[in-house]
């Protein structure tokens, strides 16, 4: 054998180790990799149940009888429930007509062109818009006329239509998604028997659509309930403890998760730590509940449109 | 009636219905016309918020004549006078690029755990846990940052510094709070990011001899970038509009998040900082119509509006950007 | 033929109705009345792989049935069978593919180069690098075409910039793209056509430098003119490569291959010189789906 053709077999075979070291190499940084994953998959996990378990077993004693019924500020929190209803509920029906409508139009009606894009863009810069400068432009526009003197002060209706504004885009998005997720097969079914437009959307779309649209309003809901930036300036830091027992809309009423905050910045002497903490059981509880119920249906709705699980 | 008269009759109907008057013909262009009002009203919302905060933000240049360099040059604020936003933005700036940093490569790890790594029976109750992360509203996590972060923060620097310096309360704790608030926001959409790119694209990468990890690392994410990106924008933008959640812990003072000087341990965190939302939320209170602050608070506003907007523009080109949905 | 039409006439398998129409017969009442014992008809070539009897199952899902398989060396061995025959899963389960299907259990052993490749210890993926694979649909990475090629040579590491250049050069020759791509492989493998990105895909299996191609219906997805293509390219590779190749397609079977087996509902019925598998089928149900009864 020449000493060319045995330097050439010397390497191949140094390569070959190199190679096979190298696999060595990858497999156990696999592995090492697989273990960093559950690593940072368990600290996210054991994070999000702090923040339950936290919250749940240090105010949990707190949530009495006497809390949920009274009215005062630190004590009582029947007013908080009651706004926390009204504004979530006023809030859901101008979302609903208008969302449910805009989706429509977008996934009905729309051809792509340069209205739709300037709407998509419209849509997407209104979800960015941080809470706080809407609050404050429903201070502006609701709260006071134009920053000069009063329109209807504090009030829930402030509230709510600050909270349409919010969450408009955030509607559009997830009526879309439950419009788009009925089958295609309809539309054309409805259309070959010889029905217009609006009688296929009434008759064909809304029905199958129905079960999506709750789970998208839920989804708002959850999102109202938990906002507070926006409604400081708008529906009120501390609402009035007597009289709020009242449909009047141009009545100021604080949120549950609002009162939080003014527990916070106000910072009763008595009470403040308790409240803060039972409320934000309460709250919890709401939220929970109103998301794991909309994630359900969206399961069993992906299940009957799709005819598998999810 | 007969199969042919039916016919006869349907067709004369419909002849009778061509061309005249017809009320289903009324409702279904009345409807057209009503959803394309609805769809609208969602672009005259943008302008609503858009020309309502800038002619308001426009006040602070024309009636009170404070520049645009001042308010971003100078730092010294006392809501009357003088309205430096300098340490403010620094707080914003500090806040933002911080938390994304720290909560990006965890949510992104998440991501890939629950899309790649997770055997199936747990994929949907971690799904499930991070989407319920997700809705928990601002305040609590507020709250618990108040009542947990505040005093973690405060021993560890306190024992760290050896004296009782810090009271707990700035940008650290933000920090903390914030990222915890991003990490789901990119979890979930890195999850679809992932999950979108197909399983043929994993198939043809383990069969050159890749192993899991290596399949992930530059085949899947390379994939899945542009979606992932998508989710860490979106991540930038609830960081820099988060107010409540940052106004239990920052501490609502005036000053630089930080402080560097010559004696050991050289960076001095300020006991109490401010963002530009809280120092709106904080502000606010106290302004009234036609005062500069008034106006400065809404010019603060707009630019949350511009910097947001950048963002979303952003997000949209990363996401015109991705190959796989 | 004659005699072939009589065995036909004499086969319990089909039925003849009134009207003397052959009706197709029910695939599973097929596998009931027959034993899992090929109709084997032994290549005279050297074995690259050879598998004993092997069993896989998709949880109760009996998908392969104690099927024993000679792969002959630097041939093109056909699988052919119905849909649903588990075909494919014979192929994935050559280089392993199947361990990333959860719930899947293997019997038996595969013997590549007379090691079984199921053994204790085996080096999963050094067997992939020399089992190369090819998809029923091109599967490029969302890279650039040079990227793509270059993807498994980085996964081996241990190339100079230059080596990876050349063996990049080679592979896209060796799947006759060079020509059509040497101006473009910084572009985007994704703006590739179809039967490009199936070329692409591989050279991007022939870069690793494997012993062995398992191609899984490479050309179902694509056009006429691209499909003969591939199969003149499996032509040129047979010179250095053994090739298993899944086909759905009779003909392609014959135009490309020299040996075949042919599955039902997961058991080899028989194996063969292609020729003789078409032109004397040993089996009654061989014949029926070369003449095309079921399938």
């Amino acid at each position: 054998m020449s000493s060319i053709a045995e330097s050439l077999v010397k390497t191949m075979e140094k390569q070959t180790q190199v190679r096979a070291a190298r696999r060595q190499r990858a497999k156990i940084t696999n592995q090492v990799m697989n273990g960093v994953f559950w690593l940072v998959a368990a600290i996210v996990l054991s994070a999000l149940l702090f923040v339950l378990g936290y919250v749940v077993l240090n105010g949990y004693s707190y949530v009495t009888v006497k809390f949920l019924t009274g009215s005062d500020f630190a004590t009582g929190i029947a007013p908080q429930l009651f706004n926390t209803l009204y504004i979530t509920v006023g809030a859901l029906i101008p979302l609903f007509v208008i969302g449910v409508s805009a989706a429509i139009y977008v996934s009905e009606y729309a051809r792509q062109g340069w209205f739709l894009n300037i709407l998509r863009f419209a849509s997407d810069t209104l979800t960015s818009v941080p809470s706080i400068v809407i609050g404050l432009l429903g201070f502006l526009l609701f709260v006071t006329n134009f920053g000069n003197g009063p329109r209807w002060g504090f009030s829930r209706a402030a509230g709510i239509l600050a909270l349409t504004i919010l969450n408009l885009p955030w509607m559009l998005r997830a009526a879309e998604d439950a419009l788009r997720a009925v089958p295609k097969d309809f539309r054309e079914a409805s259309m070959a028997l010889g029905a217009n437009k609006f009688q296929t959307v009434t008759r064909a779309i809304l029905p199958a659509a129905i079960p999506g649209l709750v789970t998208a309003t839920l989804i708002v809901a959850g999102r109202i309930i938990g906002e507070t930036a926006a409604l400081i300036y708008t529906s009120g830091e501390a609402g009035p403890t007597a009289g709020w027992f009242t449909l009047n809309p141009f009545f100021a009423g604080d949120t549950l998760s609002v009162h939080i905050y003014s527990l916070f910045a106000d910072n009763p002497t008595t009470g403040a730590y308790q409240g803060r903490l039972a409320t934000a059981v309460l709250l919890l509880v709401l939220i929970i509940v109103i998301n794991g119920t909309a994630r359900f249906l969206g399961q069993r709705l992906h299940q009957r449109f799709s005819g598998k699980k999810a | 009636m007969s199969k042919a008269q039916i016919q006869q009759a349907d067709s004369a109907a419909r002849l009778a219905g061509s061309g005249k008057f017809s009320l289903k013909k009324l409702f279904d262009d009345s409807a057209t016309i009503y959803f394309t009002i609805c769809a609208l009203i969602v672009i005259a919302t943008l302008l609503l918020v858009y020309v309502n905060i800038g002619s308001q933000a426009y006040q602070t240049f024309t009636q009170w004549h404070i520049s645009l360099t001042n308010l971003f040059t100078s730092n010294n604020w006392d809501a009357v006078n003088n309205f430096g936003l300098k340490a403010n933005f620094s707080g914003t700036l500090m806040l933002v690029i911080l938390t994304v940093f720290i909560s990006a490569p965890f949510s992104v790890g998440m991501a890939i755990f629950i899309a790649e790594i997770a055997p199936n029976w747990i994929q949907a109750p971690m799904r499930g846990a991070v989407e319920l992360f997700l809705g928990i509203p601002s305040v609590i996590f507020g709250l618990l940052g108040l009542i947990v972060v505040v005093p973690f923060v405060r021993n560890v620097m306190n024992s760290l510094a050896g004296a009782y310096l810090y009271n707990g309360y700035g940008i650290i704790a933000a920090i903390i709070i914030v990222t915890f608030m991003v990490l789901p926001t990119i979890t979930t959409i890195s999850i679809d990011a992932i999950r979108a790119v197909p399983r043929e694209i994993r198939e043809g990468s383990l069969a050159l001899g890749a192993t899991r990890w290596q399949t992930i690392r530059n085949a899947v994410l390379p994939a899945a970038l542009p979606g992932v990106m998508t989710g860490v924008i979106l991540g930038v933008t609830r960081a820099l509009g988060e107010t409540v959640a940052v106004a239990f812990v920052i501490g609502g003072a005036e000053q630089f998040p930080f402080t560097v000087n010559a004696t050991a341990p050289f960076i001095h965190f300020s006991n109490g900082s401010d963002v530009l939302t809280t120092l709106l939320l904080f502000n606010f209170k106290e302004a009234t119509n036609n005062t500069p602050l008034y106006s400065v608070l809404y010019t603060i506003s707009f630019m949350l509006l511009i910097i947001s907007a950048i963002m979303i523009a952003i997000s949209r080109y990363f996401a015109s950007r991705r190959v796989y949905r | 033929m004659s005699q072939q039409n009589s065995s036909l006439n004499n086969s319990p398998l089909t039925t003849v109705s009134k009207d003397g129409a052959i009706k197709r017969v029910n695939e599973e009442r097929l596998l009931t009345s027959a034993e899992t014992v090929t109709k084997m008809r032994a290549p005279t070539a050297p074995l690259k792989i050879q598998t004993n009897t092997l069993n896989i199952y998709y949880g109760a899902n009996h998908a392969i049935k104690s099927v024993s398989m000679p792969i002959p060396e630097k041939q093109v061995t056909a699988l052919m069978g119905p849909s649903g025959c588990g075909k494919s899963t014979f192929l994935k389960s050559l280089n392993r593919m199947l361990d990333i299907i959860p719930d899947t259990h293997i019997s038996g052993e595969v013997l590549f180069d007379n090691k079984n490749v199921y053994a204790h210890g085996i080096d999963v993926v050094e067997l992939r690098q020399r089992l190369g694979m090819v998809f029923q649909r091109p599967n490029p990475f969302p890279k650039s075409i040079f990227e793509n090629v270059a993807y498994g040579l980085k996964i081996m590491g241990g190339f100079s910039r230059s080596e990876i250049a050349d063996r990049v050069e080679t592979s896209l020759r060796g799947a006759a793209l060079w020509d059509e791509v040497q101006n473009r492989l910084n572009q985007s493998a994704l703006g590739l056509s179809g039967g490009q990105q199936q070329r692409l895909c591989i050279a991007r299996a022939l870069a690793v430098a494997p012993e062995v191609l398992l191609m899984d219906e490479p050309a179902s997805a694509l056009d006429p003119i691209a499909t003969l293509k591939i199969e003149d390219l499996i032509h040129e590779l047979r010179q250095q490569y053994t090739i298993v190749i899944v086909t759905h397609n009779l003909q392609q079977a014959t135009r490309v291959s020299q040996y075949t087996g042919f599955f039902l509902t997961g058991a080899l019925i028989e194996f063969g010189p292609t020729a003789d598998v078409f032109e004397h089928s040993l089996d009654e149900r061989t014949y029926d789906f070369i003449m095309g009864r079921f399938g």
